[in-house]
């Protein structure tokens, strides 16, 4: 526990940054929605974007919007949490495993008595914590804004979905920048490769939406488990993405505990 | 307590450890002396269970160091060569961290910043060079270990300081401590050290008493003669330069020494020096002869 306090304090700053700064965001749009329905601009404007554009943003409801999640589903849920989860974590994880080894920081905790499993664990715990500590703040934010502004109407269940699958989408995220962060003596080179995959899959993401033909890349990406438009019609394979999901998230996590186990370190 | 036996690791040619071997016993302070890049640190990461060794074996107090490493550190206090701390920490929060993670006495950290004191509420990144040394020594020490490795342990500490920590050191030894301390700092390790190894490009290149060591070293010895004719002469009998009328070479035989001595009744000599025997000339000694021509 003192390890993962430790981390927890070293690391605060940025996880309460991401945490309230998508939060604010998410309130922002959520306290605006009823304005933007009651003016019909929001409507006009997706409707002038092409349908490429609103494809990649996984704006396929483009007839009307029912709530604040329909918004949300292509504005944030689409796309830009996408984007904030892979940079969120690809810190998290170069901060928590990278950094420290490439800078020596490590040796504070590796010259105790604990094991380099234990480090791990932590390490894992603490990446747990700030996604779990991100979208509950979401979530925390969406209830507010359902509670205190009329016209937002949140279906409780769609939002549990969301959030659920959201979560788990962060687990594996963080199981594989954290398995990535322990191959290498530089914090670049850790960065970069696992910087490069997640962006890959945010291109094969929007590579999807372009047209008929390039839909198959949305399967080449992880991002594709958390599929918001689905989720909102409720054809979703909700259950199975969770697995998939958790079955990355465990594999990624194992391989961080046994490269970081095996490897010597120059610090 | 510490032992290395025939530990090879190899990250290149010439670079990395290659059949060391030492042991270090309880009350010895043992000296790892070499340039940089020689292999020390390496060796040092190899006790505390951060490198797997290609071939050999590294045990403290009968622990296997790559496979026990948690056990190792259990008896282990490490100081290493390059302070590197989270700089958000202030000082006091990192003592406090490794107090909770040795399990250490905070009586001891109070009498050790009483020994090496600084601004212990100063973040780790606004601490100069000798704050952060002071820092990582009182880290290392408040453990109370039975075994203390040290990476460069005076890198960065005022003279007054240096002569606190060898105190320190001596005073440990009294207590039974094992410690192996790396340094291409002479005077401090001529001054705490009982044996001490020269490394070269990974491998030992010798290893004894630190007296016996100082003793058998190369000296220079300058004669001056009374006629600069003379000092000629001399040169050429020997087969040295001249300057002026002084003559100066080196030998470690005492065989040889003795000749010369024969030699100098013939002369009118007006003084006789030797260099003083310290470490430094040994490590130049060995690493001088060991060069390639």
């Amino acid at each position: 526990m003192t390890i993962v306090w430790s981390l927890l304090k070293h690391n605060g700053k940025p996880i309460t940054a991401y945490a309230v700064g998508t939060s604010l965001y998410l309130l922002m749009l959520a306290a605006l929605y009823p304005s933007m329905m009651k003016t019909g601009l929001l409507e006009a404007k997706l409707q002038a974007l092409p349908p490429e554009v609103l494809k990649a943003f996984q704006y396929d409801k483009i007839t009307g919007f029912d709530n604040v999640l329909d918004l949300l589903g292509g504005n944030y849920y689409g796309l830009i949490f996408q984007i904030i989860a892979s940079l969120f974590l690809l810190s998290l994880a170069a901060r928590l495993l990278a950094r420290p080894i490439d800078n020596g920081e490590l040796i504070l905790y590796l010259a105790a008595p604990i094991t380099r499993h234990q480090y791990t664990a932590s390490a894992m715990i603490v990446m747990f914590l700030a996604s779990t500590c991100l979208v509950v703040c979401n979530t925390f934010v969406l209830l507010m804004a359902d509670w205190f502004v009329s016209g937002v109407s949140i279906d409780g269940m769609t939002l549990v979905r969301f959030q659920v699958n959201a979560l788990f989408l962060l687990y594996a995220i963080g199981g594989f920048t954290l398995c990535i962060a322990t191959l290498f003596d530089d914090e670049r080179r850790a960065f970069s490769i696992a910087g490069g995959v997640l962006v890959l899959s945010i291109v094969l993401t929007i590579g999807s939406g372009l047209s008929e033909k390039t839909e198959w890349m949305r399967y080449g990406s992880i991002f594709s488990l958390f599929n918001t438009q689905q989720l909102l019609e409720g054809t979703h394979h909700f259950f199975l993405h969770l697995l998939l999901l958790a079955s990355i998230s465990l594999l990624f996590h194992l391989g961080a505990f046994v490269s970081f186990r095996k490897r010597s370190l120059s610090i | 307590m510490i032992h290395l036996q025939h530990v090879t690791k190899e990250f290149a040619p010439k670079r990395g450890l290659f059949d060391v071997s030492f042991t270090v016993e309880p009350g010895m302070v043992f000296g790892f002396i070499g340039p940089n890049g020689a292999g020390k640190s390496t060796a040092i990461r190899q006790l505390m269970g951060l490198i797997q060794a290609d071939s050999g074996h590294a045990t403290i107090g009968g622990y296997d160091c790559w496979n026990q490493s948690q056990d190792v550190k259990r008896i282990v206090g490490y100081l290493p060569g390059e302070i590197n701390l989270p700089g958000d920490f202030t000082g006091e929060q990192v003592l406090h961290l490794m107090q909770q993670l040795h399990q250490s006495k905070p009586e001891r950290q109070s009498e050790l910043l009483e020994q090496f004191p600084f601004e212990t509420k100063t973040k780790i990144r606004k601490m100069s060079k000798g704050m952060k040394q002071k820092l990582a020594l009182v880290g290392c020490f408040m453990k109370d270990a039975p075994v203390y490795l040290l990476d460069e342990p005076t890198s960065g500490l005022d003279p007054l300081m240096q002569e606190r920590f060898l105190s320190l050191v001596d005073k440990e030894r009294q207590r039974g401590k094992a410690i192996l301390m790396s340094s291409h700092h002479f005077p401090e390790m001529e001054k705490s050290c009982d044996r001490a190894a020269l490394i070269k490009e990974g491998r030992i290149i010798i290893e004894a008493d630190i007296h016996e060591l100082v003793r058998s070293s190369r000296k220079q010895y300058t004669i001056e003669f009374g006629l600069e004719a003379q000092a000629e002469q001399f040169a050429l009998q020997i087969g040295s330069q001249r300057f002026q009328n002084h003559v100066s070479f080196f030998t470690s035989n005492e065989r040889t020494l003795n000749q010369i001595i024969r030699l100098l009744t013939e002369y009118d000599v007006r003084a006789i020096q030797t260099s003083a025997d310290d470490l430094e000339h040994v490590f130049l000694h060995y690493y001088s002869e060991e060069e390639p021509s």
